[in-house]
């Protein structure tokens, strides 16, 4: 790699081409390209134990792939060990060096690099003053909190003006409001300095926060990548669709060209995949795009609408979430705003019109029992 | 249930603190038995004949010598166990390779191995029908009846230690550490001094206690391959017995108090300098 002049961020594209890590016969990893722009923010999502903190290791160069290459811009990063790739790792447990104080942290990597005595002092005290964490200097990290550990474990990475910033479940030790604060800080430090950044999570309201883009990875492939609003939307897999946000998985039969569900008939919207006349099939609906309105005599009554009952109803602050029966055994939950809920009056046990104005479709082979990742306002 | 709490809560009381003396009694007992009544009874023997006897027998040339050549031994054998220790529990717990569990198995022979069987093999060995012996001689390296050949049955006795107690505390240390000290860019050599050294160093401390504190009391094996020669090979624990065998109790016991006293001070003193450290840091 060619050398940088001292002080200066010099941020490089990562791209991964075919990269398969496996373990004897266990792939983790199984053949991920990936592209992550000049000063991009990317989060990998997934469940535990889909390969996503492997394929940040490999990116990192703590692990090394069976197959595959890493560039950084279009260097091939292959032969080059984790100590000269020039990127900063954060992982989940701080892991600063308790031997040495906050400062002794910091300057680890600047005295191993020879920097001068008189500058590592003046970098140390910057990055201590945007960590907001300057009466710290001589502590040992004992002593300190979780949130301020991550910090100064943040600001140990950067002091070596790293090219690339690898975050391995960063905030998955702090408790939620650290957690929230934390997350914020760290998108405004990438921001101001344009680090190309790649952090892996599990917690989908993390990814949705802080990528730019977010890769939804399950069982070691990537399914999905895309901006925040295209994968919640769009997504390409029911597995997708599952780990982000709250879906109701319904089984349905395609019908001459529609869906059948229950009593009701929908039309099909832009299939991605093949069915044929009788095929069983999955319907993925979001809570909030149910339709609800009170059953009322005048209402005609149409196809793609069909009556449900209220069987439960909870009031989450801004939200609140019902619970309809549409006949047959299919229930549905929903989510609805509290100000529509309140103007129409729902209560228990009320009849009403239901209309599935949004979904996706699924062949019925595809797995529904995904475990559900941990809960944030979009869950109900 | 509601009567039991009225009752006076003596007795569960009485019972507490009867069981709690009976235990530190029983404690007392062996610890005086097993440990402060020989200790004492040598102390009676070594000054039963006066003070001056007493002085005469530990400043004589063969008992200094004996206690010298004993103390210089724990040191030498201290420093290499110290050294192939933490390394073979820095490979044992860090690198996966065939025949790791065969190895780890063999760490723990010497503890099961009578230290007279270690003595005899290092002597077929070593000894003047020996392959490394035979070698060895003909270039005039002696190694049976000398320090090297001692040393050698010392650090094999007391080999477990520092590699057990250092591979404790290494599989407890995280790697990410040592990962992380990676991606600043340290060197294998500077991750090694600056983050796992001083992350073991507890360990080491007490392998290396353990150690110096067997090599000093060392018997078996040093009978078998030193040849027991004062002023020569003699070890205190070989002086003891040599007093013994010529029924002079007074050297003996004298010899033993002065080999206790000197391992004590320095395992106190090994303990009040970690302490201090570990306060400083």
């Amino acid at each position: 790699m060619t050398k940088e002049p001292e002080d200066q961020v010099t941020p490089r594209s990562i791209h991964t081409k075919n990269i398969v890590k496996s373990y004897d016969e266990n792939m983790v990893v199984n053949d991920v390209s990936l592209d992550v722009k000049n000063g991009e923010f990317l989060v990998i999502l997934g469940p535990s134990g889909c390969g996503k903190t492997t394929l940040l290791r490999m990116i990192a160069g703590l692990e090394k792939q069976t197959y595959g290459d890493v560039f950084f811009d279009d260097i091939n990063v292959g032969g080059i060990p984790p100590q000269k790739r020039n990127i900063g790792f954060l992982f989940q447990q701080y892991t600063l060096f308790e031997h040495m104080s906050v400062k002794e942290n910091i300057e680890f990597g600047l005295k191993l690099k020879g920097v001068k005595k008189a500058e590592c002092e003046k970098k140390i005290t910057e990055l201590l003053d945007i960590m907001g964490l300057s009466e710290m200097l001589n502590r040992n990290p004992k002593n300190l909190s979780g949130g301020q550990k991550q910090r100064i474990a943040l600001a140990r990475a950067l002091a070596m003006n790293p090219s690339v910033l690898l975050l391995d479940e960063p905030f998955g030790a702090l408790d939620a409001s650290t957690r929230t604060k934390m997350r914020q800080d760290v998108k405004d430090i990438q921001r101001k300095l344009g680090l190309t950044t790649i952090l892996v999570t599990h917690d989908q309201e993390e990814a949705f926060e802080l990528g730019d883009r977010v890769a939804v990875m399950n069982q070691g492939k990537i399914e999905h990548i895309g901006t925040p609003q295209e994968i919640y939307d769009n997504p390409h897999t029911a597995f997708v669709a599952q780990f982000i946000g709250t879906v109701n998985v319904l089984n349905g039969v395609f019908e001459k060209g529609k869906i059948k569900l229950g009593y009701l008939l929908l039309d099909t919207p832009k299939l991605n995949f093949k069915f044929k006349e009788g095929d069983s099939l999955k319907l993925l609906v979001r809570p909030e795009d149910v339709e609800v309105e009170k059953a009322l005599a005048k209402m005609k009554r149409k196809e793609e609408i069909t009556t449900g009952k209220i069987l439960n109803l909870l009031f989450l602050g801004p939200f609140v979430k019902l619970r309809i029966s549409l006949g047959r055994g299919i229930t549905v939950r929903v989510l609805k705003p509290k100000e529509e809920i309140t103007k129409k009056k729902f209560k228990i046990g009320d009849d009403v019109f239901v209309n599935i104005s949004k979904f996706k479709v699924f062949p019925e082979s595809v797995d529904a029992s995904i475990p559900t990742p941990v809960s944030n306002i979009l869950k109900v | 249930m509601v009567t039991d709490l009225k009752k006076p809560l003596v007795r569960y009381e009485t019972k507490e603190f009867l069981s709690r003396y009976l235990l530190i009694g029983i404690v007392s007992f062996f610890f005086l038995l097993l440990i402060l009544m020989p200790l004492g009874s040598m102390f009676y023997y070594s000054t039963s004949e006066g003070l001056y006897a007493f002085f005469q027998a530990v400043t004589s040339p063969a008992a200094l010598f004996a206690l010298k050549f004993s103390v210089l031994l724990a040191l030498a054998t201290t420093v290499c166990n110290v050294f192939i220790g933490t390394l073979g529990a820095y490979v044992l717990v860090r690198y996966d390779f065939p025949g790791k569990n065969i190895l780890n198995a063999v760490v723990d022979l010497p503890i099961a191995v009578p230290t007279a069987v270690t003595g005899f093999t290092l002597l077929l060995l070593y000894g003047p029908i020996g392959i490394f012996g035979k070698y060895l001689s003909q270039h005039g390296i002696t190694i049976l009846n000398a320090f090297p050949g001692i040393l050698l049955a010392h650090v094999f006795v007391t080999f477990p230690f520092v590699i057990r107690s250092v591979s404790g505390v290494l599989e407890g240390v995280e790697r990410n550490y040592e990962e992380v000290a990676k991606t600043l860019g340290a060197s294998r050599f500077q991750i090694f001094k600056h983050i796992t050294l001083p992350s073991i160093k507890g360990g080491i401390i007490s392998g290396l206690i353990l150690t110096f504190a067997r090599s000093l009391g060392e018997f078996g094996a040093t009978m078998m391959i030193s040849g027991n020669i004062a002023l020569k090979t003699q070890t205190a624990p070989l002086f003891i017995y040599k007093r013994i065998q010529e029924l002079d109790y007074t050297g003996a016991s004298a010899m033993a108090i002065l080999l206790a006293l000197t391992s004590f001070i320095i395992l106190y003193s090994l303990k009040v300098i970690t302490k201090r450290k570990e306060k400083s840091s």
